[in-house]
Order: C-alpha cells, then sequence, then structure tokens
C-alpha cells in the first residue's frame, strides 16, 4: 500500500465520527484506529493528576494553560485559615489580587504565609485542610484574570 | 515600663539582632506589630519589637497567649535569613535554643525544649514562640519569630483551663528576675545562632536542640487536625519533623501537632 494511499484513507477519516478502519489487501494489512474525539471541557485538575502531568486533547491544554499552579514552597501541613474556628483565607470562585495570602503552610511551627502570585479566580483548592503536604505539591489552581 | 524600656534600649552592641529596639507600652501582638513595621523598612533585619503588654497575643493557630503588663517579656525579632525556603523551619528551632540556653544561664532553672519549641520547666510551659513568614516563591521576604516568656506572673494570673500545664520563672523559683537582663541573655544567644547558621552549621543547632530537648525517647502523643498519633518519639530528621515510632507499624513523620509527654 502507497504511502499517499493511506495519508488519504486518515484524510478521509477526519471529518467523520469512524474510530477503527480495517483494511485488506493481497499481501498488506492496514489497521488505523483512534479514540473518539471528546468534546471540550474546563479541566479542574484533581490531588493524584497534578496539572503539570496531565495530557490531554488540544481544548484540555488551552485550559490548562490559562492556570496558575501555586505549590507548596516547603513540606508542612495545609492550613485554609488562620484558626479552625477563623473564615477559610478563600474558597473556590474566590477573587483574588497578587500577594493576598491564600492558606498556611504549618512545619515545626513556623506558619507560612503562601499568596497568589496573580490576580484572579481560585479555580479549585486541590489539598483538603489539615492534611500534609509535600515540598513542591500543587496547592491551588488560579485562573488569571486576563 | 519606662525603667525596663530604658535599661533594655541599651541591649545592642553590635551585630544583627536588636541594631533597632522599639518599645510599645500595649500593641494587639508584637508579630503583627512587627511586620507592619518591618514592611515599612528597607532592612528589617535584627529589628526588636518589644511590649509590656499585647491585647491579642497569639499562638498557634489562633491562640490565646494571656499577656498582663508589668511582669513578663513578649518580643518579636524581624530577621530576613538568605536560606532556601524549606531550610527556613531552621529558625523556629534557633529560637527555642536561644530562649532555653539564656534562661538556664540566668536563672539556673533546667528549662528544656518540647518538640518543636515550647520550652518546659518541670513539664509546664514557660515560654512560647511563634514564628510567622512571608515568602516569595524562593525566598523569605520576612520573618517574625515571636517570643513570650512567663518571668515573674504568678498562678492567679493564667486562666483555670491552662493553669495546670503552664508556670513561670518565679513560681518555679521563688525568685523575681529582671526583664531586661533575661532579654539581653535571649538576643545574645539568638545572635550566635544565627550567626552560626549564615555560616552554614546547621547540624550544630540541630545538635543544641537535641541536647536540650526533654521530647526524644519518651512516650507522646501529637494531636493534629487530623486525629492522634501516639508512640516513642524517636528522633527527628534533616527537616526538622518529629518522628513517632507507634506500637505497631511504621514510624510517622509529624511536622505540625501538639505534643503531649506521656511517660518520660
Amino acid at each position: 500500500m502507497e504511502l499517499d494511499e493511506i495519508k488519504n484513507l486518515i484524510e478521509l477519516l477526519k471529518d467523520t465520527d469512524i474510530t477503527e478502519l480495517h483494511v485488506e489487501r493481497e499481501g498488506s494489512k492496514l489497521k488505523i484506529k483512534r479514540e473518539k474525539f471528546l468534546p471540550s471541557f474546563a479541566v479542574t485538575p484533581s490531588v493524584e493528576r497534578p496539572a503539570a502531568e496531565i495530557k490531554g486533547t488540544g481544548e484540555e491544554a488551552v485550559e490548562e494553560q490559562k492556570l496558575v499552579t501555586i505549590t507548596s514552597p516547603i513540606v508542612g501541613i495545609f492550613h485554609k485559615s488562620p484558626s479552625p474556628e477563623a473564615p477559610p483565607f478563600v474558597e473556590a470562585g474566590s477573587s483574588v489580587r497578587k500577594g493576598q495570602v491564600l492558606c498556611i503552610v504549618e512545619a515545626m511551627k513556623l506558619m507560612n504565609e503562601i499568596e497568589s502570585d496573580t490576580d484572579g479566580i481560585v479555580s479549585k483548592i486541590l489539598i483538603e485542610n489539615g492534611q500534609p503536604v509535600e515540598y513542591g505539591e500543587p496547592l491551588f489552581l488560579i485562573e488569571p484574570s486576563s | 515600663m519606662t525603667k525596663f524600656a530604658e535599661k533594655a534600649g541599651s541591649i545592642f552592641k553590635g551585630g544583627i539582632i536588636g541594631r533597632e529596639i522599639i518599645f510599645f507600652e500595649s500593641v494587639p501582638s508584637t508579630n503583627d506589630k512587627a511586620f507592619e513595621i518591618g514592611q515599612q523598612k528597607e532592612n528589617p533585619e535584627g529589628i526588636v519589637v518589644i511590649a509590656d503588654s499585647q491585647t491579642c497575643g497569639k499562638g498557634r493557630l489562633g491562640r490565646r497567649w494571656i499577656s498582663p503588663p508589668g511582669v513578663n517579656l513578649y518580643f518579636t525579632v524581624l530577621l530576613k535569613p538568605p536560606f532556601p525556603l524549606k531550610e527556613s523551619f531552621i529558625l523556629a528551632l534557633a529560637a527555642a535554643v536561644a530562649a532555653t540556653t539564656a534562661i538556664r544561664k540566668y536563672t539556673g532553672l533546667d528549662a528544656r525544649i518540647k518538640w518543636p519549641n515550647d520550652i518546659l520547666i518541670n513539664n509546664r510551659k514557660s515560654c512560647g514562640i511563634l514564628t510567622e513568614m512571608k515568602s516569595g516563591k524562593d525566598r523569605i521576604n520576612l520573618m517574625a519569630v515571636g517570643i513570650g516568656v512567663n518571668v515573674n506572673m504568678l498562678p492567679d494570673a493564667f486562666t483555670d483551663d491552662i493553669k495546670p500545664f503552664t508556670t513561670s520563672l518565679k513560681i518555679e523559683s521563688g525568685l523575681s528576675f529582671e526583664r531586661d537582663k533575661l532579654l539581653r541573655e535571649i538576643l545574645a544567644e539568638l545572635e550566635k545562632a544565627y550567626k552560626n547558621l549564615l555560616t552554614g552549621n546547621k547540624r550544630a543547632l540541630i545538635n543544641d536542640w537535641l541536647r536540650l530537648n526533654c521530647t526524644i525517647g519518651n512516650e507522646i502523643s501529637v494531636q493534629s487536625r487530623t486525629g492522634i498519633i501516639s508512640g516513642i518519639a524517636a528522633g527527628i530528621n534533616d527537616n526538622g519533623e518529629l518522628l513517632v515510632r507507634p506500637s505497631s507499624g511504621e514510624i510517622e513523620r509529624v511536622s505540625a501537632g501538639d505534643v503531649t509527654i506521656l511517660k518520660n
């Protein structure tokens, strides 16, 4: 089977819903398979899949690039509020300014205030209150204001 | 306070810590006041903010630090250490080593460190340290090391809920102490520890902490926001985390929580 012929077949499938095609001829077999193209959706990566590791369709990648990931600079415990009784510094959907405190990461009774790198909206909080975090672990996804 | 302020104002003898000492009769919290002052200064490193009383003295996670006038020490040292962020915890341990060493020298009392930096005498807390930090992506912008010492406080000044767990230097010794002298000792010890750390000597500091602590080797429990871990305090690692060996299972790392010493 000629290369041009294969290219044509691939081209032919592009605008269809066909996900698999088998062609058999004397002496040659061709199988073309592809994942069905999913409709685009807003990406909110979970803790298990940090933003930087997610590989997806083109639309996902674009959405992902828009979000700023705030990571933990130290090993410690994540506190979403200054004290157990106090309201959280921010919640999903909160509007934040660059330099605004998002949370505290505590280690050895050293309270490290983590600030936002950007103006924007908190898209997702990736850590539960009181949970341990490691160095470099993603804490927040922020959608920067354009 | 005026006399105390005058005496303590002459503490600085050259160096980093205490090159500017700022007194207040009363502030909500010396840490908050120090941050407020530090953010307006081009070089805040070494500034010490002292208050005779605090109206909202604070401990870990918004807890209250009882701060009546005329009897105790409440002060905050501002630092801007050029350390990587993940090394910043060492200052919380250094403050404990400095305050413990100073209390031992000046009073002769057997002060000991409970992980990470409470200072106990006869298993009761006499000094608390709260370190707060504002950081950029990869460096420390400003650190406030807040130290409160119960110096001449009497039992009646403690609230009932904390009375069994707290003490003062006077309660333990029967003697009154001069606050400015103790302050001078603590700042001198902190200067020594800090200068040592600036030369990269982290190991010496951890060894001092281990020598002065009353946690390692004892049966303890740690209360955190997510639960209680009980076992033997086996040591601390290079991150300053407490290693707890439960009666069964693997050693657990603890980076934050309230330690209770059950048996020593």
